[in-house]
């Protein structure tokens, strides 16, 4: 069977596919990618038994209504791929192996027995919500930073998909600090749902297509995120998401309000020192002027004062500074408000220009 | 029926049939959960952990899985797969405190929630902070006000309603009430409360008769549960006023909210008060509270230190309380005595009060300028009362803010010092000295035509000169 199809569009969902591939190197066969060939259509799918992914791209065929399924290992041929120039590249699948051509290059990979590639498909639920794709990434880079990254506690690596009246609210938190972002959506969800935030990130990025739908479907325990060149299920996390809302103050003591810019760059000077002394940056408040300092250390140490807009009583209170740069990092430049209840309660920032967001950090206590 | 065992045997019987690595994928992590009796056949329940691996079983072996647990169980089965996966205990955050989410952060923040609605319900009403119970110094002078206030405090609308508190200037009639009204909102967050003057009741009904709005003002006051007004004694005379209170004062009682007045004299005293007005003041209780005694005035030195944050020791709690008889003096005294200290490290806290009593006992009440006054000090005053940074009054902006405040300015180097408008303007970055003129005019005219403004002047002046 032959074809021909574009390099970088043969490429780049190879590389997606591989996004699902190099996550389960234990079992040897799901090192392999899925090729389907359909009239003029190539769909390469790929899973690791807990998510899949179905990527979708445009060949032509020559030998017009003859279908065909292969197995191929991807590592290799991608590697192959990306040598080759971009324009098209020609397929020859024989019984045992796939023959790549492109000009006066040529080179043939093994093909690998597909019959012990698990059988998947993935159920498109009927009840589904749309969202606008560019904000739902955003919306995920905003979120994600504040996401457990180690495994204690399987349940924080995961992001808190939940409906709060009109909005689709996308929580992450590692126990310290917690996001929240909202995105507006069509449709109603169902249920709050955790999605593992990392292959989740990995798994959307660069789709393709304005709109993308999201469903669930409650029989497989599977989301579903459907864009206009893929198609991918992941499997949610099990377990018991903590409360939220419980630890978003409904009021503040202290708001303080200062440009970004002038916050992070002092933060930035004090990460200097901090790194040596705990990670702690001990912000003191009063009179309109936030005093930011760490304690000294071999390294030496530093502190800057930043001028500030003041709404209630001053307070002294440290932060890990690692959690305030991926703060300031993260949003846009503009006016930042941060709101205090005292020294131990969990301190909310935000940011004029990035309505969307809401931020929690949770306070070090100082000695 | 050992579920496990049959699955094992079953897992083994497979291997040899499919291979190891299907079986490793597709059955190791997958369970048989029942098996149920229908007639002859058996309904075997297997449950995968995933959807990929159930859509497998089924799709590829299916006949194997009938087969093999055909002959292990001997008899002819229905085969059910589910999807069911064990949660480990790891997943479960519940019980896994981390500082954001610890019942120590959740407590704390209801805490911090609760004092935060007190302080908002108590700068909504009006209220001053420090006027509590807790701060309340108490004799046989005030005694009685004291209980009595404790009992409304704790079942307002019920104990004495109206209470009327008397007495002269300085004897904590407003503090006594407002220390009711914060302890009712502690018990009661949601208690609707109003603060007020009499004057700015009378301001208000005035400006709603002549805004043509008085359902709104009826609202603001008729719909409350607890009134407190002070200096009652103003509304006499003031027709449409009592009238306007009467009903307030009606409804409220109706509908069991607490009423609680003040005033200089006790209701029949009240020359000018209607007298229905007077009959429902007398209804409740009246209480005098008598002019502070030596040890109150001690008592009251040593709280407002203590609030201060400052040490004060006895002896001169007493020389301060021997000197000044005024309670609303006591506070002023104390603050410019810590002021001076703050100056004059030096010198001993009893020198600095005794050299301040020394002056301030021929005290000069009137407020009008000391002979020598330095202009810069009257901008300065200026600038600290408005909060403003003196550059700002000088700067080149206009925006209302900083306008207004300047013009304030100009008007006290006018009136006070009879400055020429061109070297006031000089002293303004180089201003015209007609734009002098036109802020000295405009100040006079508004001073003319509102009492806040005549008050805001007045108080300018207290804080500059004295």
């Amino acid at each position: 069977m032959k074809i021909s199809l574009n390099n970088s569009s043969f490429k780049k969902a190879l590389q997606i596919s591989l996004r699902i591939i190099k996550n389960n190197p234990q079992l040897p066969i799901l090192n392999n990618a899925l090729l389907k060939i359909k009239n003029n259509n190539l769909e390469i799918r790929a899973t690791d038994l807990n998510s899949a992914i179905m990527v979708n791209v445009k060949i032509e065929n020559k030998e017009k209504g003859k279908e065909g399924v292969y197995a191929i290992n991807v590592g290799t041929i991608l590697e192959y791929l990306q040598t080759l120039r971009d324009g098209v590249v020609f397929l020859n699948f024989t019984k045992d192996k796939i023959i790549v051509e492109q000009k006066q290059s040529k080179a043939s990979f093994p093909l690998v027995d597909f019959n012990d590639y698990p059988d998947f498909k993935i159920e498109e639920t009927e009840q589904k919500i749309l969202i606008k794709a560019e904000k739902f990434n955003e919306a995920l880079k905003k979120t994600t930073p504040s996401v457990a990254t180690d495994d204690s506690r399987p349940i924080l690596t995961g992001i808190l998909f939940h409906q709060e009246g009109n909005l689709l609210q996308l929580i992450g938190t590692d126990g310290f600090r917690l996001s929240l972002s909202s995105l507006e959506f069509e449709g109603g969800w169902e249920r709050d749902l955790v999605i593992p935030a990392k292959l989740l990130l990995e798994i959307i990025k660069d789709i393709e297509g304005e709109n993308i739908s999201l469903g669930f479907d409650k029989t497989q325990g599977q989301l579903w995120i459907r864009g206009e060149d893929r198609i991918v299920s992941i499997r949610i996390l099990q377990g018991d998401y903590p409360n939220f809302r419980k630890i978003i103050p409904e009021s503040f003591s202290l708001k303080i309000t200062g440009d970004k810019e002038d916050l992070l760059f002092a933060v930035k000077q004090m990460a200097v020192f901090a790194r040596q002394s705990a990670n702690i940056v001990k912000w003191e408040i009063e009179k309109k002027k936030l005093k930011m300092l760490t304690q000294a250390n071999f390294s030496g140490e530093g502190e800057v004062s930043v001028d500030i807009n003041q709404e209630g009583d001053g307070l002294i209170v440290g932060f890990n500074f690692h959690y305030l740069l991926d703060f300031f990092n993260l949003v846009e430049n503009g006016i930042t408000e941060i709101t205090f209840n005292g020294s131990l309660a969990p301190v909310v920032l935000r940011n004029k220009e990035d309505k969307n967001l809401l931020h929690i950090i949770m306070p070090v206590k100082l000695d | 029926m050992d579920y496990n065992d049959v699955w094992q045997k079953t897992i083994k019987q497979l291997e040899l049939e499919l291979g190891n690595t299907p079986v490793n994928l597709f059955f190791k992590n997958t369970h048989l959960k029942t098996v149920e009796e229908n007639g002859e056949n058996k309904i075997v329940t297997i449950a995968s952990p995933n959807a990929f691996i159930k859509q497998t079983l089924e799709g590829k072996y299916l006949k194997s899985l009938h087969q093999t647990l055909g002959l292990i169980l001997n008899s002819q089965c229905v085969i059910n797969l589910i999807i069911e996966e064990e949660i480990s205990p790891k997943n479960n955050s519940l019980g896994q405190e981390t500082p954001l989410f610890s019942e120590a952060t959740e407590n704390y923040l209801k805490q911090q929630n609760q004092d935060n609605i007190l302080k908002n319900n108590i700068s909504r009403g009006g209220l001053n902070k420090d006027y509590t119970f807790e701060n309340f110094a108490v004799s046989p002078t005030n005694e009685v006000a004291y209980a009595a206030a404790i009992a409304v405090a704790k079942n307002p609308g019920k104990a004495y309603n109206p209470l009327f508190l008397y007495g002269d200037v300085g004897v904590g009639k407003t503090h006594l009430m407002q220390a009711v009204a914060i302890r009712i909102l502690q018990n009661e967050p949601e208690t609707k409360l109003k603060y007020c003057m009499s004057e700015t009741f009378t301001n208000e009904i005035i400006e709603a008769i002549r805004g043509k709005n008085t359902p709104k003002f009826r609202n603001k006051y008729r719909k409350v549960n607890i009134l407190l007004i002070d200096d009652i004694q103003f509304i006499a005379g003031k027709n449409t006023v009592q009238e306007e209170f009467f009903h307030t004062f009606n409804e409220i009682r109706a509908a069991g909210g607490q009423i609680i007045l003040t005033s200089d004299r006790p209701p029949h005293e009240i020359k000018l008060l209607e007298d229905r007005l007077r009959s429902r003041f007398e209804e409740g209780l009246t209480i005098d509270i008598q002019t502070p005694n030596f040890e109150l005035r001690t008592a009251i030195l040593l709280i407002k230190a203590k609030q201060m944050q400052k040490d004060l020791p006895m002896d001169i709690a007493q020389i301060i309380a021997k000197h000044i008889t005024s309670t609303r003096k006591l506070q002023g005294f104390l603050s410019q005595v810590y002021a001076i200290q703050e100056i004059k490290p030096t010198e001993t806290l009893k020198n600095i009060v005794l050299q301040k009593l020394n002056q301030e006992i021929p005290a000069e009440k009137n407020l009008k300028p000391r002979v020598y006054i330095n202009p810069k000090e009257i901008v300065s005053g200026v600038s600290k009362y408005f909060d403003l940074s003196i550059n700002a009054l000088y700067g080149p902006k206009r925006s209302k803010p900083i306008v207004v405040p300047r013009q304030f300015a100009m008007y006290l180097l006018k009136h006070d010092l009879n400055m020429p408008y061109t070297e006031i303007g000089m002293m303004f970055g180089g201003r015209d000295h007609t734009t002098v003129m036109h802020a000295v005019e405009k100040i006079d005219k508004l001073a003319n035509k509102s009492e806040n403004i005549r008050e805001e002047i007045s108080s300018l002046r207290q804080k500059i000169y004295g």
